[in-house]
C-alpha cells in the first residue's frame, strides 16, 4: 500500500501505470509539476482532526477497498478507475481512546474486497490527530520528488515547508491511496 | 367417495404398470443411468445435489475450524490435505479456495441444479398432468451436462496449483490473473469451463420446463388452476433461461481475457512488478454482467422454495392457500424486479449515487411482493387445524428464515447503510439466512413431502424432527451473531483476525458459531443417513395419497412408472385448493365441481 499526500499546492502530480518501475514504486509522472511536492508514506495516513479530508483511490493490481469500519465508510479501489471517497474526522485517535475506554484503539484501514491469498492482513491506520501535531508530522516528510531525484533537492531549506500559509487551511488536505501488492 | 374411487383406480393400475414394464425390457443403463424418465432424471438431479452439498458443507466445516480456532493446530489437517495445511494449519491460499469453493458448490451445484433440477423435473409433468418432458432427451442430457460440469469443477479440487479461490463471484482482475493469485491459473480456467457446461445444463433444463408448463397441461388445468409449486418453477426457470446467458457471456470474455490477451475487463495493472499491456478496459463492467445473472440468481433458489413451501403449507394446515392470485401475482413481481436491482450489489465499487438511488428504490420494492407473500403464508396458517409433518416443519421454518433474512435485506438494500455494511458479516448473515438456509429449509420440506412419491417410502420421523430442530436452532444460533460481527465492520472473507484491533474482540463468538457449525453440519449427516437408508428400509407407502392432498401427482400408482399414469391422464375440474370446503377435508382437482358446491 502506497500513499501520496499533496501538501501545499492542493493537487496530486498526474500518475501512468506505466511509469511504475523501481523507486517510483506508485507510479508517479514526475514531468508534472504539481508532483514535486506530493509527499508518499507506507500504510499509516496522518489527517488533521475537524477538516474535511478527500482520498483518492486507485489500486495496481487487482480490486481492493479502502475499509474505515470506525468512520463506517469504504470504497473500492479499482485498476484503471480511480474513486473517492471524503469524510470529517470529529475525534483524535488520543480521544478515541478514552472514549472506546480501549488504550490500544487505532482507526484501522481493512480490505473489504477479496484480494487474494493476503487479503486478511492488508491492513492500514489513520492516525486522527491535532492540526498542530499535524503540521509537525508533515514537516518531517521530504517529498518523493526529492527521493527519487536527489539532485533536485534544494541546498537551502524549501520555500515551501508544509507549516506556512493561511490559506490552506479553508480547504481539504488531499491524500491519494494506492493499495496493491496483495501478496 | 371419490376418494375411495381413486385409491380403486391405481390398485387397477398396480396391476396395469406390472405388465407395462413388462413389456419394456429397460436395461439397467436405460434406466437407472442414461435415463429420459423425468422422475429418474430427478432423483439424479437430487442425488448429485446431496454429493455437492455434503462436500460444500465439510468445506465450512474446515474454514470455521480456521476461523474459530485461528491459533490452534490440528496435525490430522496435514494428513488429510498435505501441504495445504503444513503443521496442522489451513494455508491462506487453501483457505480462500475453501471460501470460494463452499460458495460455487452450494449456489450453483446444491441450491440451483439440485433444488431446481430435481423438483423441477419431479413435479412438472406429475402436477400439470403430462406423461413426461416436452424433451425428455433433452432433459436427460441437461443432466448429463451437469455431470458433466461436476465432473471438471471436482476435478478442479485435485490441481497442482489448488482450485479457483478469488471468491465465488470470481471479480477480475483477481480472478484474470494467474500472477494475481495461485488459485487464479489452472484452477481459475476450470471453473470457468465448468459454469460454461454448467449453464447449458441450465438452459436446457429450463427451456424444457417452460415449454412443458405451456404446452402439456392435462384437459382442465388452466393456468390459474396450477398449483403454485408449478407457478414458481415457471417462474424460477424464465429467470435462469433470460439471465445464465449473461453470465456465459461474462465468463466466456473472462476466458479470453485470460488466454488470448484481450481487456474486456484490465486496464492500467502492475502485478508483481509487471507492468500489462492491457489498457481500456473495465473490471467494473464484469461485475455488471455477473450480478445480472447474480442477483437473479438469488430468486432463482428461492422461488421454488417459495412454490413448495406454499404447496406443504395449505396440504398440511388443511385450509386453502390465503390469496392464490396475490401469490402468482407476488411471484411475478418479485420475477420481474429480480432483473432490476443487480447494481445493489455494486453500490461501493464507485457507481454514481444518482444512480445508486433508483437500485436503492427498486431494492426495497421487492420487500411489497414478499411481505405479500409472507403475509399469505401467515393468514393460511392462521386459526388452520395444522398437521406438524416434517415437511410442513420445514415449511413452517422455511418462513421463518425468510421473515429473519428478508428484514436485513431492507437494511443493505439501503445505499447509505450500504457503505458500511457491505462485504461484512451483516452480508454474510443477511445472504445465508435468507437464500442459503430458508432455500434449503424449502428443499428439505419438498423432500420430506415428496419422498413418499419418490421412492414409495415415507423418511423416518424421529430422525426428521432432530434434523429440524437442530437445524433450525442451529442456523439461528450460527448466523443471527454475525450481525452483531457484521455492524462492527468486520469483514468477510477474512482467514484470520487475531492481528486486527478492531475485529480481535469477536474471538470468542467466531468460536462458538464454529462450534454450533460442526453440531449442525453433523445432523445433516444424519438426514443423509435418513435419506438413502429410507430409501430401502423406510416404512412403504400404503395408500396413493398419504397426505390427502389435492394435486395430480397423488393420483397416481404409489410407483408411477414411466408415463406416470397407466391409463387416461386424469382431467382436471378445479384449483389445486380445495382444502376444508363444504364440510370436506379436500377435494382432489380430479373431482368435478358439484352442483350445490359453494364458491370461495
Amino acid at each position: 500500500m502506497g500513499i501520496s499526500l499533496s501538501w501545499p499546492d492542493k493537487a496530486l502530480g498526474r500518475k501512468n501505470y506505466k511509469l511504475t518501475k523501481g523507486a517510483n514504486g506508485l507510479g508517479v509522472d514526475f514531468t508534472d509539476p504539481a508532483s514535486h511536492d506530493d509527499m508518499h508514506v507506507p500504510a499509516t495516513v496522518h489527517i488533521p482532526v475537524g477538516r474535511p479530508v478527500k482520498f483518492i483511490i486507485n489500486a495496481q493490481d487487482v480490486i481492493h477497498d479502502v475499509g474505515l469500519s470506525h468512520f463506517r465508510l469504504k470504497m473500492d479501489a479499482v485498476p484503471g478507475i480511480p474513486t473517492t471517497l471524503w469524510f470529517t474526522p470529529l475525534y483524535t485517535t488520543e480521544q478515541m481512546k478514552i472514549r472506546s475506554g480501549n488504550p490500544n484503539f487505532v482507526y484501522e484501514i481493512s480490505c473489504d474486497q477479496m484480494c487474494g491469498k493476503g487479503h486478511f492482513s492488508m491492513r492500514g491506520v489513520i492516525v486522527v490527530e491535532s492540526e498542530e501535531e499535524y503540521r509537525r508530522y508533515l514537516a518531517t516528510l521530504d517529498p518523493e520528488y526529492w527521493t527519487v531525484y536527489p539532485d533536485k533537492k534544494p541546498r537551502a531549506a524549501p520555500a515551501t515547508t508544509p507549516s506556512n500559509t493561511d490559506s490552506t487551511k479553508s480547504k481539504a488536505p488531499l491524500a491519494a491511496i494506492l493499495p496493491a501488492a496483495n501478496n | 367417495m371419490s376418494n375411495i374411487a381413486t385409491i380403486h383406480e391405481s390398485d387397477v393400475h398396480g396391476v396395469h404398470e406390472e405388465h407395462h414394464e413388462h413389456h419394456h425390457h429397460e436395461t439397467f443403463i436405460s434406466k437407472y443411468v442414461f435415463s429420459q424418465d423425468h422422475k429418474m432424471i430427478a432423483r439424479q438431479f437430487l442425488i448429485t445435489g446431496i454429493i455437492w452439498a455434503i462436500i460444500g458443507g465439510l468445506f465450512s466445516v474446515l474454514f470455521r475450524l480456521q476461523l474459530g480456532y485461528p491459533n490452534s493446530t490440528f496435525p490430522w489437517l496435514e494428513d488429510i490435505l498435505g501441504h495445504w495445511a503444513k503443521g496442522g494449519k489451513i494455508d491462506p491460499e487453501f483457505y480462500y479456495a475453501l471460501v470460494t469453493m463452499h460458495g460455487t458448490i452450494l449456489v450453483f451445484f446444491v441450491l440451483t441444479a439440485g433444488l431446481s433440477g430435481t423438483f423441477a423435473n419431479f413435479l412438472i409433468p406429475l402436477q400439470i398432468g403430462a406423461r413426461d418432458m416436452a424433451s425428455p432427451f433433452l432433459n436427460m442430457l441437461s443432466y448429463w451436462f451437469f455431470f458433466l460440469a461436476s465432473i471438471i469443477m471436482f476435478a478442479s479440487l485435485f490441481v497442482q496449483t489448488g482450485p479457483a479461490s478469488g471468491g465465488w463471484t470470481i471479480y477480475p482482475p483477481l480472478s484474470a490473473l494467474g500472477d494475481a493469485s495461485s488459485g487464479s491459473k489452472i484452477g481459475m480456467t476450470l471453473w470457468l469451463v465448468s459454469m460454461a457446461m454448467f449453464i447449458v445444463s441450465s438452459l436446457l433444463g429450463g427451456l424444457n420446463y417452460i415449454s412443458t408448463i405451456l404446452n402439456m397441461r392435462t384437459k382442465g388445468m388452466s393456468m390459474t388452476r396450477l398449483p403454485l409449486t408449478i407457478w414458481a418453477l415457471f417462474f424460477t426457470a424464465v429467470l435462469g433461461v433470460l439471465s445464465f446467458p449473461v453470465l456465459l457471456s461474462g465468463a466466456i470474455l473472462l476466458l479470453f481475457d485470460r488466454n488470448l490477451g484481450t481487456s474486456f475487463f484490465l486496464s492500467d495493472i502492475v502485478v508483481n512488478g509487471k507492468i500489462l499491456p492491457n489498457e481500456g478496459g473495465s473490471a467494473i463492467l464484469f461485475q455488471h454482467l455477473f450480478w445480472f445473472l447474480g442477483h437473479p440468481e438469488v430468486y432463482i433458489i428461492l422461488l421454488p422454495a417459495m412454490g413448495m413451501s406454499s404447496e406443504i403449507l395449505s396440504v398440511n394446515s388443511r385450509k386453502p392457500i390465503f390469496g392464490y392470485m396475490a401469490m402468482v401475482g407476488s411471484l411475478f413481481a418479485i420475477a420481474i424486479l429480480a432483473f432490476l436491482v443487480w447494481a445493489h450489489h455494486m453500490f461501493v465499487t464507485g457507481l454514481n449515487p444518482f444512480l445508486g438511488a433508483f437500485f436503492v428504490l427498486l431494492t426495497l420494492l421487492i420487500a411489497v411482493p414478499s411481505a405479500i407473500k409472507v403475509f399469505n403464508w401467515l393468514t393460511t396458517l392462521w386459526r388452520a387445524n395444522i398437521r406438524f409433518t416434517p415437511g410442513m416443519l420445514f415449511a413452517i421454518g422455511f418462513v421463518s428464515l425468510f421473515i429473519s433474512g428478508g428484514l436485513t435485506g431492507i437494511f443493505l438494500g439501503n445505499s447509505a447503510l450500504d457503505i458500511h455494511l457491505h462485504d461484512t458479516y451483516f452480508v454474510v448473515a443477511h445472504f445465508h439466512i435468507v437464500m442459503g438456509v430458508a432455500s434449503f429449509f424449502g428443499m428439505f420440506a419438498g423432500v420430506y413431502h415428496w419422498f413418499p412419491k419418490m421412492f414409495g417410502r415415507f423418511l423416518n420421523n424421529t430422525l426428521a424432527y432432530i434434523h429440524f430442530w437442530v437445524t433450525l436452532i442451529g442456523a439461528y444460533l450460527i448466523f443471527w451473531p454475525m450481525h452483531y460481527e457484521g455492524l462492527a465492520g468486520m469483514p468477510r472473507r477474512y482467514y484470520d483476525y487475531s492481528m486486527w484491533e478492531s475485529f480481535k474482540m469477536f474471538g470468542g463468538l467466531n468460536e462458538f458459531i464454529s462450534f454450533v457449525a460442526m453440531i449442525v453440519f453433523a445432523t445433516q449427516l444424519l438426514f443423509v443417513f435418513n435419506f438413502f437408508y429410507s430409501i430401502f428400509k423406510g416404512r412403504k407407502v400404503t395408500t396413493p395419497n398419504p397426505w390427502g392432498a389435492n394435486t395430480l401427482e397423488w393420483t397416481t400408482p404409489v410407483r408411477p412408472g414411466h408415463g406416470n399414469w397407466v391409463g387416461e391422464i386424469p382431467e382436471v375440474y378445479r384449483g389445486a385448493y380445495d382444502y376444508g370446503k363444504d364440510g370436506r377435508e379436500f377435494i382432489p382437482q380430479t373431482e368435478p365441481v358439484g352442483e350445490n358446491e359453494s364458491h370461495h
